[in-house]
């Protein structure tokens, strides 16, 4: 996400939020990513500062079974069923691994497969279980005589747990933990009639760490952009060992092409207001050009918490946070080709984990100053007919304000503070070429330059160079193929110091088919048994590893 | 995060260090600021200098690495590097024979907290060797019992034990050499502190010395003395009349004693202490004197002009006692808020520099000498300094680096 992860990360499960309540962040170990299709929109314009994730289904079928070396054994896949009104899909992901190597900083494989070194604090069986199940339904269908019109309703329910890992991180930040669960629920009802459109929905969502979110909201609008009008009204609760219970509410009102909202979403004292419009623009020879401009605050204040780390704060302090954004997007209707530029400026209140540090050694840090980020970015998309090329390449800079960061108070003790200012910049290249109904090749790279200015240093874990290309010979039942994954140097610490190595990784897969509808996979991880590779948090990764598995597809 | 934990005899580092450059004797350094930074291992804890071929050298116990790092003060990084073993968490480097005339040459000996050992490493040879990893054999009596709060084996009988009586001695911290002998002192530690109210567990402080053998492979255990304090850091050895530090001269160890650092500050579980040892040719060691520290939570301990200096883990003091009574006589003003002196160094003629956490390092902070700040931004961690007639180097522990420094242009 350009150099900037963590709580500045966003995800959705068609639509329904699947973030840790109290961390503001979600455990990668987390997603299903069984799911089949995952939309990333990189940057502010989102309105998170990092980026949002959207998890959806994918259509048809696919389960598969695999075994392999570290005794993995993983069952996953996705299900989906057409309903008579509607259809549900259903992704599970159940596996288990062990890894006979410490996930130690400085451990290297050595050619008996045992470790050259590494950390006691931190050295463990890297045994690991993970479950992962979600279940979304969507249907719809004529609704009760008594009330006309057409219902729709989607629901979704997802959770995971995630077991093993890294226990000697046990403490460390949430994606280094090494235990972890998130559950959501969520369901929108839609009622249409005539032009009429009112809606239900609400959201619970909990974790492992005693925290749990509700949200509710209804609202209806005529459905007419130009004369119409919309309200929305919400309720939220929010549960947390931090505090018994928040409360939350949501307005909003629709008129014409624009909307108003004023919500609040997590936090006592916390209430916003936010516009948002589209102006579609029909320009000559078959050109349009489209802006989606939002632009809003938040208010943000904490009274009164007490957090196992913290003292009691009882001032009323507000922290605006305006958020906007604008993006223009010129497009001919073939859509085949295609520009954008967009500005945005994001703002982020601190989580209750950095404000009031409810678990863990980083103690809690309740003055933090919210994180603002100001985007900007250019883009164009090319798309050559019948599939056989599309290029999408954008170049951005950005400029983020009081960068939270942990770093140490002192010998003993660690906690987020606002480091200053950081900025960044580069560019990400996409391309798909398809030369040959048997050959595909799929190409992502981003070249990123950052830098924190309380030291001079880039983004810690940020690589200035990464890329992943992918070349696939044969069709989507009887295939090969090569897939590349490399990045450059990247600074594990905030003072741009140890550096993780760069790599290049190279993993292969087949897939034979046994019958129309089930294959035999072979996959071969870091083919060339690259022993020195780490990821950006110098952890190490491991050597070649194969794995067997059967798939079945309908 | 393998800092100093709240209660935890690593807070207190690289004493030994300091006392061999004591006894070598360190002019004022030359090279200048910013310039010449060595990129470390993980989590360096301590930096020695050894003369190999008559070639200036730097080691690093780098204790994310499990590794001792061989360094080209010219360089940029690491030349050569030793692998300690996992989970070793090197702690404390010290030079044996610093003279290429001694037989077998150069040795360091590091202490090793995570294996309960220390081991002694060939530094100057192609690619750095270890030679011997020995264990002291002293059964550390623990009176009043500890009661842990999961059983494990700390007395060596292959069961595990909930209450603590006896324990072999473990988590060794500060080394000095003497001659051919090196003293280490053992913090004992049985647990980690785990929260801001709950302080580390441990036995009582242990000294013990290793004489190195006539070929310079082997060290054997030649005495030990159990310390009337807890969490040992600190360690010098003191001069006698003929200028030259062996094994019989007396030994001075700071016991941090057991504390936990709070959101609102910090507090003492026991309290820190002064330790003089007579060490003499047995092999029971005599507690010559000793003094409770109420108020002080010593690390690094150097000597200069007469006095011993200490550095406080907590509120970031410099003090200086009396070598004969222990009683303190002067100190400097605390820190604002905790910032741990891990570093004290002796330059030159008997001019003293401490190191705080924060990256200040000050001369003569005793008589408010120049001071100025190594690094700017977001704490680096400074937990050692070394220097000798070319220069000095602060190590950063945090951001892995070491960081050349001089006070050219000050006065005095």
């Amino acid at each position: 996400m350009r150099g900037l992860g963590g709580p500045r990360l966003l995800v959705d499960i068609a639509g329904v939020g699947f973030t840790d309540p109290v961390a503001g962040a979600v455990d990668v170990a987390l997603l299903p990513l069984s799911l089949g299709r995952a939309d990333v929109d990189v940057g502010g314009a989102g309105g998170a500062l990092g980026g949002t994730l959207s998890l959806r289904g994918s259509p048809g079928s696919r389960l598969h079974l695999v075994v392999g070396e570290l005794s993995t054994l993983q069952l996953g896949g996705r299900v989906q069923v057409p309903l008579e009104a509607g259809s549900a899909v259903a992704a599970v992901d159940v596996g288990t691994s062990r890894g006979d190597f410490p996930f130690v900083t400085g451990a290297r494989f050595n050619g008996d497969g045992g470790v050259d070194g590494g950390l006691a604090l931190v050295r463990a069986n890297n045994q690991q279980q993970r479950a992962r199940a979600v279940v979304i339904t969507d249907v719809g269908g004529d609704a009760p005589a008594t009330i006309e019109g057409s219902l729709r309703a989607r629901v979704v329910a997802a959770g995971s747990v995630h077991d093993g890992g890294i226990p000697g991180f046990a403490t460390a930040p949430l994606d280094l933990r090494g235990h972890s669960a998130l559950g959501s629920i969520g369901t929108v009802v839609e009622h249409r009639h005539d032009r009429r459109r009112a809606r239900v929905s609400g959201t619970v969502t909990g974790s492992d760490r005693s925290t749990s979110d509700a949200t509710a909201s209804a609202g209806s609008d005529d459905g007419d952009r130009i004369t119409g009008h919309a309200v929305n009204v919400g309720l939220g609760i929010d549960d947390t060992i931090i505090d018994t219970a928040d409360f939350a509410f949501a307005v909003g009102v629709e008129v014409g092409a624009g909307r108003a909202d004023v919500d609040s979403v997590a936090r006592r004292h916390l209430g916003g207001a936010a516009a948002s419009g589209r102006l579609q623009v029909q320009l000559p020879h078959a050109w349009q050009l489209r802006i989606d401009g939002r632009t809003g605050v938040q208010v943000v204040s904490d009274d009164d918490h007490v957090g196992p780390t913290t003292t009691a704060t009882t001032a009323f302090i507000p922290t605006w946070l305006p958020t906007g954004s604008v993006r223009a997007t010129i497009a001919p209707e073939h859509n085949r080709l295609g520009a954008f530029v967009g500005v945005s400026h994001a703002a982020r209140a601190p989580t209750l984990d950095e404000r009031f540090a409810p678990a863990g050694f980083v103690l809690a840090a309740p003055d933090l100053a919210a994180e603002r980020v100001t985007d900007g970015e250019v883009g164009v998309r090319i798309a050559l007919p019948d599939g056989q090329m599309l290029v999408a390449a954008t170049v951005f800079a950005s400029w983020l304000d009081d960068a939270i960061v942990v770093v140490n108070d002192n010998a003993f003790q660690v906690r987020p503070r606002n480091t200053g200012p950081a900025s960044r910049a580069g560019s990400e290249l996409l391309l798909l070429t398809s030369p040959h109904p048997l050959l595909r090749t799929e190409t992502a790279a981003t070249l990123l330059w950052s830098q924190v200015q309380a030291t001079d240093a880039p983004l810690p874990t940020a690589p200035p160079v990464s890329l992943r290309t992918a070349i696939t010979v044969g069709d989507d039942d009887a295939f090969t193929r090569a897939t590349v994954t490399a990045r450059g140097p990247a600074p594990s610490t905030i003072f741009g110091t140890l550096p993780s190595a760069p790599y290049a990784l190279v993993d292969l897969m087949a897939r034979v088919p046994l019958s129309p509808s089930v294959g035999l996979t072979v996959q071969v991880n870091n083919a060339l048994d690259v022993q020195t590779a780490t990821d950006v948090n110098l952890l190490p990764l491991p050597g070649r590893l194969v794995f067997l598995g059967l798939e079945v597809r309908s | 995060m393998n800092r100093p934990m709240p209660g935890s005899a690593h807070g207190v580092v690289t004493a030994a260090t300091v006392v061999m450059l004591l006894m070598v004797g360190c002019p004022p350094p030359t090279v200048d600021d910013g310039d010449g930074v060595i990129a470390t291992g993980t989590t360096p804890n301590s930096v020695a200098t050894v003369r190999c071929g008559g070639v200036r050298r730097l080691l690093v116990a780098s204790s994310g690495e499990g590794s001792l790092e061989r360094m080209d003060p010219e360089g940029q990084t690491a030349t050569s590097t030793v692998f300690l073993g996992v989970g070793s968490t090197p702690w404390d480097v010290g030079v044996l024979n610093d003279d290429d005339a001694a037989p077998g040459g150069p040795r360091a000996v590091v202490s090793l907290p995570g294996h309960h050992s220390v081991a002694l490493v060939d530094p100057c040879a192609e690619v750095p060797v270890v030679l011997d990893e020995v264990t002291s054999t002293t059964t550390v009596v623990v009176d009043p019992p500890v009661t842990l709060r999961s059983p494990e084996d700390v007395d060596g009988d292959g069961s595990d034990d909930l209450v603590v009586e006896r324990m072999t001695p473990r988590t060794p911290q500060a080394v000095a050499s003497a001659g051919r002998s090196i003293f280490v002192v053992w913090a004992n530690l049985l647990a980690f502190s785990t929260s801001s109210t709950e302080p580390m567990l441990s036995g009582p402080g242990l000294l013990t010395r290793f004489t190195l053998d006539d070929d310079g492979e082997h060290l054997t255990e030649t005495g030990h003395a159990l310390l009337p304090c807890e969490n040992p850091g600190g360690l010098m050895v003191t001069h006698d009349d003929s200028g030259a530090a062996d094994a019989s001269d007396d030994v001075i160890v700071t016991c941090a004693g057991r504390f936990v650092v709070g959101v609102d500050g910090f507090s003492a579980a026991s309290p820190g202490g002064l330790v003089r040892v007579r060490a003499g040719a047995g092999t029971a060691f005599v507690v010559d004197d000793a003094i409770v520290l109420d108020n002080h939570t010593p690390g690094p301990v150097v000597g200069a002009h007469g006095e011993l200096v200490t550095g406080d883990l907590l509120d970031g003091t410099v003090r200086a006692f009396d070598p004969l009574t222990l009683a303190e006589l002067r100190r400097t003003e605390p820190s604002s808020g905790v910032d741990s002196v891990f570093a004290l160094t002796v330059m030159g003629d008997d001019v003293v520099v401490a190191g705080w956490f924060s990256g200040r390092v000050q001369r003569q902070p005793l008589d408010d000498g120049p001071s100025r700040q190594l690094t700017d931004g977001p704490s680096r961690g400074l937990v050692d300094l070394v220097c000798d007639e070319l220069g000095g180097f602060g190590l950063l522990s945090l951001s892995a680096e070491l960081m050349p420094f001089s006070f050219d242009g000050d006065a005095p």
